[in-house]
């Protein structure tokens, strides 16, 4: 059975955003220019759903950039969470 | 963001103010804002709160909407403004919303004591026209936002990428996180990426990501003009198909070739999505190249330091460690340092230290060195001057400098009794606390003319014995944990096991 997640207003807005551009990889700023949050709330935010495995991340030292999950189980998660 | 003229009526600031202009003339004014060029009924739940007469009954409701759609009919057709009197003789006023000759709905004014002067007339008009205008720029903004916002996404993607993949010089790590990111972009379920090995005329598979599960790709290398990633590797010419696109690597020649395939539930792929992999193929061959470079540059550090370190073996002759016990010392070395999470940055003057530790030793004249017996105080000092001498010798080459308080410290013992500043503890720097556990492991489990080689197994326990005393117990941890099996590896790779290719005997 799939476990059902309750999402912040931010977090859903970080969805919505790569559910409209799921090409995109953007960082931590970029995802705050695009949604309209504060860094720091995108940050947060995005921890828990790269913890959930929702949204997938590749980093270096300098950058780390964060897209939607590719995963198909996990994408179908998403779609009946956001409704 | 308004789509219709009603929602910038209700909206804008601008209007408000026309809105509060024309109240003071008209005096407790009820407003209608009616979408559509020919409704069939009227809300009136904000014309109870003014109006007695609606307020009172269903009935009456349906007196005035019956007066009031006629009066909608006769301005929509006249597409002219209509002034007339409701039923309870008051004044009321339609202005239709007319845009490029197409009624979009009508602005009417009720409940005037008086009848609406031409300049409220004039004054309405204006307030229906700039609704229009503001719902024409909130379409015209909204439509060139869906527009640009889909490009700003792409391009700030790219730029992303592009730091992610500029900032990697290690290709072993470079290419992966080249295909896993093609793989996002494009929304592809498997990225191959195969670099030119041009000697062979070969292309060999050097990144294969899939994202089905259980489906493991086997992919082989291709020769370069056959087949359809060999042509575009020969022709420089890319391939689209529905469900596969093939991008070669170019610059001045072509370095490789990029594959990116859907699987068959997958959109095909299209001219863009053969753009973008065109774009990103272009950021991956600057990055390539740069890290092919970076190699090259570390190969040749590399060489240097062996060379350098070969002559010094040759200076000092069969007092000298062998070249297979350097390597030892080397790998023991490097290996600690991995188990330690040390950063690469960290770990390469760490090898170039073991190479080179005991470059100072030239200077110590040979009797002393193959001394077989105990040494005598005025003989063990110039032998404790050789850290300091190794790491003069090394001060000219600028590549060595990280390398230089590990040669300079790696006798100094943990307890600081050790040489040749009697350095303690984490004062000592980590690179020479590890050298010291390489340097006593590699000299214990080697032969000497005054004593036989240990097993790894006795020297691990002697080593242990002497944590927190001689040497760093975090360092010892680290060692330990490399286990007796690794070490032994380790001693049979130094003793000339063939290398892999690209290995540069470390790890």
């Amino acid at each position: 059975m799939q476990r059902s997640f309750s999402l912040t207003e931010v977090e859903r807005r970080i969805l919505q955003f790569f559910r409209e551009h799921p090409q995109a990889v953007e960082t931590v700023r970029g995802i705050a220019t695009w949604v309209g949050c504060e860094a720091e709330a995108i940050e947060k935010a995005l921890n828990g759903l790269v913890g959930r495995r929702w949204i997938a991340t590749d980093e270096t030292r300098m950058v780390r950039g964060y897209a939607l999950t590719q995963d198909q189980r996990i994408l179908a998660q998403i779609q009946e969470t956001m409704g | 963001m308004p789509q219709t003229w009603v929602s910038s009526f209700s909206q804008h600031p601008s209007i408000q103010g026309l809105r509060q202009t024309l109240a003071a003339s008209v005096k407790q004014p009820i407003w209608w804002a009616i979408p559509g060029e020919a409704p069939k009924s009227l809300d009136y739940s904000a014309a109870c709160r003014t109006c007695h007469f609606v307020r009172r009954s269903s009935e009456n409701r349906q007196i005035c909407q019956r007066t009031f759609l006629q009066a909608l009919e006769h301005s929509a057709r006249t597409k002219a403004p209509h002034q007339f009197l409701c039923p309870i003789q008051r004044y009321a006023v339609c202005l239709p919303a007319v845009r490029n000759g197409k009624v979009e709905g009508a602005l009417a004014i009720c409940h005037s004591e008086q009848a609406f002067s031409k300049t409220d007339l004039e004054l309405a008009r204006v307030v229906v026209e700039t609704s229009l205008e503001e719902r024409e720029r909130s379409l015209e903004l909204k439509n060139l936002s869906d527009a640009i916002q889909p490009r700003c996404v792409a391009l700030s993607t790219i730029h992303t990428i592009h730091r992610l993949i500029s900032s990697t010089l290690d290709l072993e790590e470079l290419l992966p996180r080249i295909a896993r990111l093609c793989c996002q972009v494009l929304r592809a379920q498997a990225c191959v990426i195969w670099l030119a090995d041009r000697p062979k005329r070969l292309l060999v598979p050097r990144a294969v990501v899939s994202l089905e599960k259980g489906k493991d790709l086997r992919i082989g290398p291709c020769r370069i003009g056959v087949g359809v990633i060999g042509e575009a590797a020969s022709s420089w010419q890319g391939r689209l198909k529905e469900r596969m696109m093939v991008v070669p690597l170019v610059e001045e020649e072509c370095l490789g070739v990029i594959l990116v395939r859907r699987n068959r539930e997958a959109q095909p792929f299209g001219t863009l999505d053969q753009e973008i992999l065109s774009t990103l193929a272009e950021q991956a061959v600057v990055a390539i190249r740069n890290a092919q470079m970076y190699d090259a540059q570390e190969r040749i550090t590399w060489g240097t330091i062996r060379s350098l370190s070969a002559i010094l073996d040759g200076m000092e002759g069969h007092s000298r460690r062998s070249a297979s016990r350097q390597q030892l010392l080397a790998n023991v070395a490097l290996a600690i340092a991995q188990r330690m999470d040390l950063p690469p940055s960290q770990q390469r003057p760490l090898q170039y230290a073991a190479l080179l530790h005991d470059a100072g030793r030239v200077g110590i004249p040979d009797e002393i060195l193959r001394k077989p017996s105990k040494l005598e105080p005025d003989e063990f000092a110039k032998v404790k001057e050789h850290p300091i001498q190794g790491a003069r010798f090394l001060e000219p080459l600028e590549v060595l400098e990280p390398a230089i308080p590990i040669v300079l410290y790696h006798h100094e013992r943990y307890d600081g009794t050790g040489y040749p500043k009697g350095l303690k503890k984490e004062a000592i720097p980590l690179g020479a606390r590890i050298l010291a556990v390489a340097n006593a492991f590699e000299a214990m489990i080697s032969e000497r003319p005054y004593r036989q080689a240990m097993t790894t197994a006795k020297a691990a326990r002697e080593i242990a014995f002497h944590s927190g005393t001689q040497f760093d117990p975090k360092v010892v941890h680290a060692f330990l944990r490399l286990g007796a099996k690794r070490l032994e590896e380790l001693a049979l790779l130094a003793a000339g096991r063939p290398k892999k290719n690209g290995e540069r005997g470390g790890s």
